[in-house]
């Protein structure tokens, strides 16, 4: 199986960069923005390695992923506490009350306007397909945003840190996901979302990002579909039994793990902070 | 596959018991329990529909609190997402300065009855516990407990074994209530004669043998010269009334005036028809006058608690008080409340007086269980006191008498905690939000009180996981209180789960016990005997109250107008009703109920409208001297020419309930809230508002 | 077994309990648009007013004026119901309007949305397995019977016969000889906007030729033209026209 013909596209695909990307998006939709936070999370190295893939990507889609990026990074960078307060304003005024948007699958894509409904549905099943389920601690459902791209980010993770052997199943999972569910509702609520601030807006930047990523990943998997049979018979399975062989690593005691070494597989889904971004190695290096 | 648990509805107090079905986590649907006496397997549409709020992706979501000062419709609150832990300190702080800066009475707990939230009031020492009930139900309320109870009204009727059922205004049934609908049509069916008084004709009106459109506000004269027709006529049930009530010889003399000519010439029914009813109610047993809550002798018209005792002697001079097929006392358990289980430490003492003076009134002062009538003019006079800090659960702001008057008075206090499911106005005028839970994500316990013939407790499961950041309404109480430093009042320990099961042992039953229930019920019916004695201090129920005389009332319902008549420049009566499927202003924004019922119309007597050149689904404007609201109109034959009607509720500011927002006016605007001294000057014994007692004008838009 | 529902409107309080749990259960469709609903009739002058609630779903005719109307042939009679229930195949259904337009009850809706006719199945696929309808569990006032078509026509008629001798002299059973849903009026069938009882519907009568060009054409409209014209050929071509 192969997705698109450059070899560029597998690297973007196979890449930590790109994990990094969902995980930030996954956690600026998650929660509301807090300096710290962003201190915690954008971390220079990833940046760096993150914007230089970037520049040498040869895809359509990357120098706008790189630009809404640089302004992503110059935003937070140049806020301050007022900023802080600002950027939570927003968020609850987006993401929380009702006069913004309804980042639920189930509201983009289901016919009541409502909740848990038949898309959510969906959702859930193929992450069960695959022998996950919501993390108790994670207070939005299965099909809000940031628990979809903090699905994609964890594949990503593990994708970057797989063996040859094994990309090929995550990445057919990860486009699978994204045709099923993304590709269907993130747009048109990225596109929602920058209806709602102006174009200097904090979150209107983070949602040209994940238009942005979107596209780029969609150019990555190229235009030609994956065979859904390989995902469908042999992905869970082999996913099912990487599971098993993985050692899952208690939070705690994840510190000190090397940067780049396999990500323990989530097997409880969430959209934390914490599964995402490489707070490991950010706690080794400092 | 489908699982059932079992719930019941928290939308009415009645609390029909339902089993919520659930595939995988998520509820596909809601039916009744067959073996709970009070829905007997049938929900109302608002039980039926109540499933879809749980999925409004408008719900209410985490705590937050408002960044932005300005408060008011249109301003944006600038709301933050916060911890629960920031949200209590935040919250115990304010009030625990604004207690120490003015007293604590500067402070008013303002939601429905509820032992945690009590206990709190009493412990940061105001004695300000404001309620809705003086805009629902006081006139009723009150009315029991000084002339027949000594504690509460009762909520059951026996319509289904009723022969003759006389209706003031009592519409249950055209407002789906499940248990008043069911029996009242059952007892159609049966053969018994219904007869029913109101301006407006309505199902329950159309399934009647009579409708008798009434001028507003003169139920009372017709009711006044029923008495005496049956006390004169020697009609009354001689046994009942000499055996379980006192004062009839008084009360015969002070009613001889009111005769059948005489109230024919005040309420636009002619004497021959007042006469004929007055001889078929006293002779057709059993007999009954149902009555729930905003019906003619609600709090509506300055007479309303007048109409509300004429209820009571009529209904006991047929001998229908606590008989089958009359009004029943509810027969329930009776659970300790929250100090008898856990006896707190003693309440700090503050001699203050309420800021609606409330407790002077001997009769009835001691329930609390009104204030909302007065709120707005206690914050704004500043008079007894000044009123700094607010909390609110569940309360809207349309709910309360001239909402947009109130609205102002909120944005004199100085903090406002609301708790809330919905995003509602009074959200919008909040300084810190707690969000609850809906009662399908909560575990729960109801003794029944409508329809409760014999004692039934039923239990409510978490049917679903919480959907959000939730916590029940008793640990918000408790985080508030405890981060004012009042956790003494609240030791670990304290709360409701074990509250409910010291309740049901000191009923010989356990929350285990009620759990493990196959169809989540606990209690066997019982053979209904009537009572023998009542709660006043005669045993009796009193005709002619001594008490109500020794307090400076009229001891009797003597004949009052109500205050407001039409004038050359409000032509027209007003009175109120709403769709079945609503239930106030909580159901706005449902999904399935706004399909159903999606606008508030002002309806019009097609002759009425013709005149005004109004035409069925124009816009028109309904002012009254305070407010006008811009409703559609609905032009029917079925109701008074001088009278016209709006649906409650609408009118929503708020535009976080898309729904809901935009849509109609809310009537409350119209509607003229008291001052705690007009309250006085009015010598109502209730302390009730005047929601119907004003006059409108109509003109198209 | 003759499947059918009795629809009590004498008993009817016009609450919508049944029009709720039916768009609860079959959500399928957008928002309003509603398998039931409930209609309010007032008639008269004041003080002297009737007022009667009309459940106003499909009626489930024998002879549905809706069958013959539809061009791509999705509507049907149930198998199994004896003639007693009538649904739309909703893959088929191209969202014409054409049975909107054919029902004298005003029973069907266009769902714009989805472009498909929304209308009661009598629920089918429950009463088949032996449960009954959705409406008739929900109803909290027992106005709504289900069951065998015989045994309800004759507590019907009983229902009448009570009703009559309690004065209300106009009360009677619509649909008794023409429809799977029959309603108990107390008035006459024109009140409740029903054509009268084994209604002839003459002057829809033109519509039960789907294939008759320019007016229905024009009915339909612009957006539905097109899928409309397809469908057509497409079900030509399948029955080799």
């Amino acid at each position: 199986m192969s997705f698109g013909g450059s070899c560029h596209s597998m690297d973007w695909l196979t890449s930590r960069g790109r994990a990094f990307l969902y995980a930030f998006l996954s956690t600026s939709f998650r929660d509301h923005f807090t300096l710290e936070k962003m201190q915690r999370i954008m971390n220079a190295e990833d940046l760096a390695i993150l914007t230089s893939h970037l520049a040498r990507l040869d895809l359509p889609e990357a120098p706008r992923v790189s630009t809404a990026l640089a302004a992503v990074t110059a935003a937070w960078q140049k806020a301050d506490a007022y900023q802080e307060l600002e950027l939570q304003k927003a968020y609850a005024r987006l993401f929380l009350l009702p006069g913004g948007v309804h980042p639920y699958e189930s509201i983009y894509l289901g016919n009541q306007n409502l909740l848990m409904d038949k898309p959510w549905e969906k959702v859930r099943q193929f992450y069960r397909n695959l022998g996950l389920e919501k993390d108790t601690a994670e207070l939005h459902p299965e099909d809000h945003i940031a628990v979809e791209l903090g699905f994609m980010s964890s594949l990503a993770y593990m994708t970057a840190a797989a063996g040859k052997g094994s990309r090929q199943d995550l990445l057919a999972i990860q486009c699978e996901f994204l045709i099923a569910h993304l590709n269907r509702w993130a747009y048109q609520l990225a596109c929602d979302i920058r209806g709602k601030c102006c174009g200097e807006d904090f979150y209107w930047l983070v949602s040209e990002l994940l238009d942005g990523l979107l596209t780029l990943d969609n150019q990555a998997f190229g235009e030609e579909k994956p065979q859904e049979s390989n995902q469908k018979k042999t992905g869970r399975e082999k996913f099912g039994q990487e599971k098993v062989k993985q050692e899952v690593v208690p939070k705690g005691r994840s510190r000190g793990r090397r940067r780049g070494s396999s990500q323990p597989l989530p097997g409880r889904l969430s959209a934390k902070d914490d599964h995402h971004a490489p707070a490991a190695g950010t706690a080794e290096r400092t | 596959m489908v699982t059932e648990k079992h719930t019941f509805c928290n939308v009415c107090s009645a609390n029909c018991a339902m089993k919520a079905q659930i595939v995988d986590g998520k509820i596909v649907a809601i039916k009744g329990n067959p073996d709970d006496q009070v829905g007997r397997g049938k929900l109302c549409v608002k039980g039926y529909s109540a499933w879809k709020m749980v999925y409004d992706p408008q719900r209410l979501k985490f705590p937050m609190k408002r960044t932005n000062p300005e408060k008011g419709p249109g301003v944006d609150p600038g709301f933050v997402k916060i911890s629960w832990e920031e949200a209590f300190k935040l919250a115990g702080d304010r009030f625990r300065e604004l207690s120490a800066k003015y007293r604590p009475e500067s402070i008013v707990v303002a939601c429905r009855p509820q032992d945690f939230a009590v206990r709190w009031a009493k412990a940061m020492g105001t004695p300000n516990l404001s309620r809705h009930h003086d805009t629902c139900y006081t006139t009723h309320d009150a009315m029991w407990r000084v002339t027949v109870s000594g504690t509460a009204r009762p909520w059951t009727h026996d319509l289904e074994n009723a022969r003759y059922i006389l209706s003031f205004g009592w519409d249950q049934p055209s407002k789906g209530k499940n248990m008043a609908a069911r029996q009242y049509v059952n007892a159609l069916a049966k053969g018994a004669k219904a007869v029913v008084v109101n301006p407006l004709l309505t199902a329950t009106g159309a399934m009647a043998n009579e409708w008798i459109p009434i001028k507003p506000g003169t139920d009372l004269a017709f009711i006044l010269a029923m008495i005496n027709i049956i006390i004169e006529e020697n009609l009354y049930d001689k046994d009942y009334v000499e055996k379980y009530t006192t004062g009839i010889e008084d009360l015969k003399k002070a009613v001889k005036s009111y005769t059948a000519e005489w109230a024919a010439g005040i309420t636009d029914v002619d004497a021959a028809t007042i006469t004929r009813i007055a001889r078929e109610f006293a002779t057709t047993k059993p007999a009954v006058i149902p009555s729930h809550k905003r019906d003619a002798g609600g709090p509506n018209y300055d007479n309303g608690w007048r109409v509300a005792y004429g209820f009571i002697i009529l209904n006991a001079l047929v001998g229908a008080i606590d008989r089958p097929g009359g009004v029943i006392f509810e027969r329930n358990m009776k659970l300790p409340n929250l100090d008898t289980v856990f006896p707190p430490p003693e309440y700090p003492k503050n001699t203050a007086g309420r800021f609606d003076g409330g407790e002077k009134n001997k009769l009835f002062g001691s329930t609390a269980k009104y204030g909302n009538v007065v709120l707005a003019d206690a914050i704004l006079s500043g008079k007894p006191y000044p009123l700094k800090g607010l909390f609110v659960r569940k309360y809207n702001v349309l709910g309360f008498p001239n909402a947009p008057r109130f609205v102002e008075a909120l944005k004199k206090l100085e903090f406002i905690a609301v708790a809330d499911i919905m995003p509602t106005e009074i959200v919008q005028m909040a300084d810190v939000v707690f969000p609850e839970p809906h009662f399908m994500e909560v575990e729960a316990m109801s003794n029944r009180t409508y329809n409760a013939h014999y004692p039934q407790v039923a239990y409510s499961a978490p049917v679903i996981e919480k959907l959000g950041d939730y916590k029940g309404f008793g640990s918000i109480v408790i985080g508030i209180a405890k981060a004012m430093g009042l956790g003494d009042y609240f030791p670990d320990g304290v709360n409701g789960i074990r509250l409910m099961d010291e309740q049901l042992k000191a009923n010989g039953y356990s929350l285990d016990q009620l759990k493990a229930s196959p169809n989540g019920l606990l209690g066997d019916p019982k053979p209904f005997t009537g009572r023998e004695e009542f709660g006043t201090e005669s045993k009796k129920i009193e005709l002619y109250s001594k008490k109500l005389q020794d307090n400076g009332f009229d001891p009797f319902p003597a004949w009052k107008e109500k205050k407001e008549k039409p004038s050359k420049d409000y032509p027209l009566y007003m009175v109120i009703t709403r769709h079945a499927a609503h239930r106030m202003s909580e159901s706005h924004n449902n999904e399935l109920v706004m399909q159903v019922a999606p606008e508030c119309p002002v309806i019009l007597n097609t002759v009425t409208a013709a005149d005004l050149g109004i035409k069925n689904g124009d816009d028109v404007w309904v002012e009254s001297k305070i407010n006008k609201i811009k409703v559609k109109a609905h032009v029917v034959p079925g109701i008074r020419p001088d009278t016209v009607c709006v649906w409650h509720g609408f009118g929503h500011w708020s535009k976080d309930l898309p729904l809901a927002y935009g849509v109609g006016g809310n009537e409350g605007d119209l509607v003229y809230d008291l001052s705690a001294k007009a309250l006085a000057d009015r010598k109502d014994p209730t302390l009730s508002g005047l929601m119907s007692d004003m006059c409108v004008k109509v003109y198209k838009a | 077994m003759k499947y059918a529902m009795v629809i009590d409107q004498t008993r009817c309080i016009g609450c919508s309990a049944c029009t709720v749990t039916c768009k609860g259960r079959y959500e399928e469709a957008s928002f309003g648009v509603l398998r039931t609903r409930m209609l309010e009739y007032q008639t008269g002058t004041f003080p002297n007013v009737r007022l009667a609630y009309r459940k106003q779903a499909c009626m489930h005719c024998f002879e549905p004026k809706c069958l013959p109307a539809c061009p791509v042939k999705a509507i049907f009679r149930v198998e199994g119901s004896n003639g007693g229930m009538v649904d739309i195949d909703i893959e088929t259904c191209i969202g014409c309007g054409m049975c909107v337009r054919a029902c004298p009850f005003g029973a069907p809706e266009i769902d714009d949305k989805r472009r498909k006719s929304e209308k009661c199945t009598f629920c089918d696929k429950q009463v088949l397995r032996g449960k009954t309808t959705y409406c008739a569990d929900a109803c909290p006032v027992g106005a709504i019977a289900f069951g065998e078509r015989d045994k309800l026509i004759a507590d019907a008629q009983a229902r009448v016969k009570a009703l009559k001798a309690a004065g209300r002299t106009k009360a009677a059973l619509f649909g008794k000889d023409s429809t799977g849903v029959m309603l108990i009026i107390d008035g006459d069938p024109k009140d409740f906007g029903l054509p009268t009882d084994g209604f002839d519907v003459s002057s829809l009568n033109w519509l039960a030729s789907p294939f008759s060009g320019v007016m229905i054409a024009a009915a339909i409209g612009g957006a539905g033209l097109a899928r409309y014209s397809e469908r057509v050929k497409e079900v030509e071509a399948k029955e080799g026209k």
